[in-house]
């Protein structure tokens, strides 16, 4: 890689998202930390598997359990320009969810896929 | 196997409570490294029908001792084994004890690591 200091560099992080949105802070913590990256103007890829999954889900109201609606906070995600939002269709197939019930947009894929995004990353966070 | 290309893959949940240890042999790829640690130590250990969870997930089944596959590399740190009463004698050939500078080595050895919790 050349050398300048001009020149910020940019690095494939990929972000695997495994948790329900309530409960812990990981799926909100995760969320802050793509737009973090993709501000920083980073290569983002944003994975939601397992029960990360139940993020997207659509007619989530969260306000009568007093929790914050990241459903919004998704909506801004294509402002921020990440558009690499991939679903893996496993884990939504066995929650009963297809992705038109999502409420974004997402690219679904498979377990081949994900190995593919983290081969190409230079690094890859879990939470 | 070029290992400065390949994903170290790190799981600290027992198989029985938690997805980890099979989202994690999803993708991981030939040529990629397993280490469990913490509570993941516990899918090393044989159960009464011959495998491990980490075997069984990973195709490895109750093949006599020594006959491993190569598929992926698993590895098992050596104190969170003795904390939970596992002895190296019960893991099965195809997992290798490790020492914290052998987790080192491992993680730089790879080009990036993966956490499943």
């Amino acid at each position: 890689m050349m050398e300048n200091s001009d020149q910020p560099i940019r690095k494939v992080l990929t972000f695997i998202s495994r948790r329900a949105p309530y409960g812990q802070g990981s799926a909100k913590a995760m969320l802050d930390m793509v737009l973090s990256a993709a501000v920083f103007d980073q290569q983002v890829n944003y994975v939601f598997m397992d029960d990360g999954v139940q993020q997207l889900r659509r007619g989530q109201e969260p306000g009568v359990i007093d929790a914050k609606n990241l459903s919004a906070a998704f909506s801004a995600l294509p402002l921020y320009d990440v558009s690499n939002i991939f679903v893996d269709a496993e884990s939504l197939q066995r929650r009963g969810l297809t992705q038109d019930q999502l409420v974004i947009d997402t690219l679904a894929c498979d377990a081949d896929k994900i190995a593919e995004l983290i081969r190409q990353s230079d690094v890859v966070f879990t939470l | 196997m070029n290992a400065t290309l390949s994903t170290l893959h790190t799981v600290n949940k027992s198989a029985f409570g938690s997805d980890a240890l099979a989202s994690c042999l999803r993708v991981a790829q030939p040529g990629d490294a397993i280490l469990l640690l913490e509570d993941g130590v516990y899918n090393a250990v044989r159960s009464p029908v011959g495998a491990s969870p980490a075997g069984e997930l990973l195709g490895f089944n109750p093949s006599p001792a020594g006959q491993a596959h190569t598929r992926v590399r698993a590895y098992a740190l050596q104190e969170d084994l003795q904390a939970r009463g596992i002895a190296v004698e019960q893991l099965p050939a195809y997992i290798e004890p490790i020492s914290y500078p052998d987790f080192v080595t491992l993680v730089c050895t790879y080009a990036r690591t993966v956490s499943w919790f």
